[in-house]
């Protein structure tokens, strides 16, 4: 499919919204005080944009992820393989990761503080974690998953150790790999936006956090509609990626 | 090169106890033959293809490699016979890289070989985008491309549509007859066993030992016309008539 022709399909629910939104907000069936119009929004946040205070938080917030998701998902590609390497690694790790899977990330914020101070430090590890667990099990189940039959043909055509690997275990386990990396982008930004509601100096979390406090109510919904336009191109970057390194995957 | 195998044998450990494949099978291959196996689905035939590669270990008897300088056996798989994530090139070419030879070479190599085998303007594309006859002819081309002493083919051709068949058939028998190596094609198609080879092996049912041996004597290159002869006829008939008393004995046996 064309690109345009995808963006298009993809985009038809949110404008009918915006203009469904509009009419009524015309008509007057919407109090303005809680529904402020999307023209309204939209002019709102140009002059947002305009004081540079709208760029200046989502760009807290995605390097916050940014950090967080990179550091945390090369932690979790190397944990994972080590894991995937080595059966008694593996073994032995894999109780402590799944606790740390199905731990609420946020619960932990207050206990990371403790230990890593109130900065920025415990923030960005927390998103890391987030990320981190999801790519360590997906590479996990990624080497874990390869087929047996790939290494025997590889090695019957005289591929040695080092050529299995490369040729057959590094290709073999990317598409769960990417799995991995789309979830564990989509978990970081979550986790960010989360940890920025509780406790962030800047960032879109703390950005609607203070809207809501203030009763700002347009800054508040456009700080929510920013946060899931971030999401909605994350995925898409992510995606982007993911065919140009996994062209095989149909 | 050529293989010698005496009492083979060949076991799995499965839930439930001891599946045997293979029992007391003797088998000899010779120089520049091509030879097939014939035999019911089940009885052992992928398996009696493995251990003479060397990737199975037979749990009775052994495989004697007789004469020849390396010791180059290849195979050709029925399925999954290409990597998901290489293009039809990369695929060809494999055995090559493995061997040491540079990109330029063996890619030359490779499309040299590919376009001979009508695979011309598919080079970049992923298996996945290729018909079933298209991927097998890449698979026989990587073979033939590491010019092994013995080319092992487990029914390469057994899930094609009937005209892709007999089209890869000839293109396989016009390429082997350029420069004749041994071969060792199995299949289930009796017809296709008989086109093919010099001689044909029939093996039992499960547990697979060799039940009967024919020589082919047709003079090559074999056409469509070769299989109404009526000599062509009469070995089918009787090829048939062993298969078909294996299924009786079964029948009997249950
Ligand atoms: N890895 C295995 N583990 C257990 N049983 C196996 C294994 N491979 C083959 N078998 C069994 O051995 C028998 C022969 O299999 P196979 O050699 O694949 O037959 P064929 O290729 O003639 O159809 C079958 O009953 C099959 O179930
Ligand atoms: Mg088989």
């Amino acid at each position: 499919m064309k690109m345009s022709k995808q963006v298009a399909l993809g985009l038809w629910l949110p404008l009918l919204t915006v203009t469904g939104w509009e009419v009524c907000s015309g008509f007057g069936i919407l109090d303005p005080l809680f529904f402020p119009a999307p023209s309204r929004l939209a002019a709102s946040a140009w002059r947002l944009t305009g004081t540079g205070e709208l760029g200046r938080q989502a760009g807290a917030t995605v390097t916050r992820m940014g950090i967080g998701f990179f550091c945390g998902a090369v932690a979790g590609l190397l944990l994972g393989a080590l894991m995937g390497a080595s059966r008694r690694v593996g073994r032995s790790l894999e109780p402590s990761l799944s606790a740390l899977y199905s731990a609420p990330k946020l619960s932990l914020l207050p206990m990371v503080m403790l230990l890593a101070g109130v900065g920025e430090s415990s923030r960005l590890l927390l998103v890391a974690a987030a990320a981190f667990v999801l790519v360590a099990f997906h590479a996990l189940d990624g080497i874990r998953g390869v087929d047996r039959s790939w290494v025997e043909l590889a090695s019957h055509h005289g591929a040695g150790r080092w050529m299995i690997l490369r040729k057959v275990f590094l290709p073999a386990c990317m598409p769960q790999l990417f799995t991995g990396l789309r979830l564990a982008a989509g978990r970081a930004l979550v986790v960010t936006i989360s940890i920025e509601l509780i406790n962030a100096p800047d960032g879109l979390g703390s950005m609607i956090l203070m809207s809501w406090q203030t009763f700002a109510t347009e800054k508040l919904y456009i700080g929510v509609i920013l946060t899931a336009a971030l999401g909605a191109i994350l995925h898409a970057v992510m995606r982007r990626i993911e065919l140009k390194l996994v062209p095989w995957r149909n | 090169m050529r293989l010698s195998c005496t009492g083979l044998g060949a076991g799995f450990e499965s839930n439930g106890g001891r599946v045997l494949a293979l029992r007391q099978l003797n088998l000899r291959t010779r120089e520049r033959e091509f030879l097939s196996i014939v035999g019911p689905s089940g009885c052992g035939k992928t398996t009696l293809l493995r251990i003479l590669a060397g990737l199975l270990k037979p749990s009775d008897g052994e495989v004697e490699r007789i004469g020849g300088d390396g010791e180059c056996v290849r195979m050709v798989r029925q399925e999954n016979s290409l990597f998901p994530w290489m293009t039809v090139l990369e695929n060809a070419a494999f055995g090559l890289e493995m061997e040491g030879f540079g990109k330029a070479e063996r890619e030359a190599r490779a499309l040299a070989l590919l376009a001979k085998f009508g695979v011309t303007g598919r080079e970049r594309a992923y298996p996945h985008e290729l018909s079933l006859g298209m991927k097998q002819r890449v698979a026989l081309c990587r073979c033939f491309l590491s010019n092994p002493e013995l080319m092992l083919m487990d029914e390469p051709f057994a899930a094609l549509d009937a005209q892709s068949r007999a089209s890869l058939q000839q293109e396989l028998l016009a390429l082997w007859q350029e420069a004749p190596k041994s071969v060792v094609f199995v299949t289930h198609d009796v017809e296709e066993a008989i086109l093919m080879s010099d001689r044909v092996l029939v093996l039992s049912a499960q547990p697979g030992t060799v039940i009967g041996e024919f020589g082919v004597g047709f003079s090559r290159p074999r056409t469509q016309e070769t299989t109404v002869d009526p000599e062509f006829i009469q070995i089918k008939r009787d090829i048939w008539r062993l298969l078909g008393m294996e299924t009786r004995d079964v029948a009997h046996a249950v």
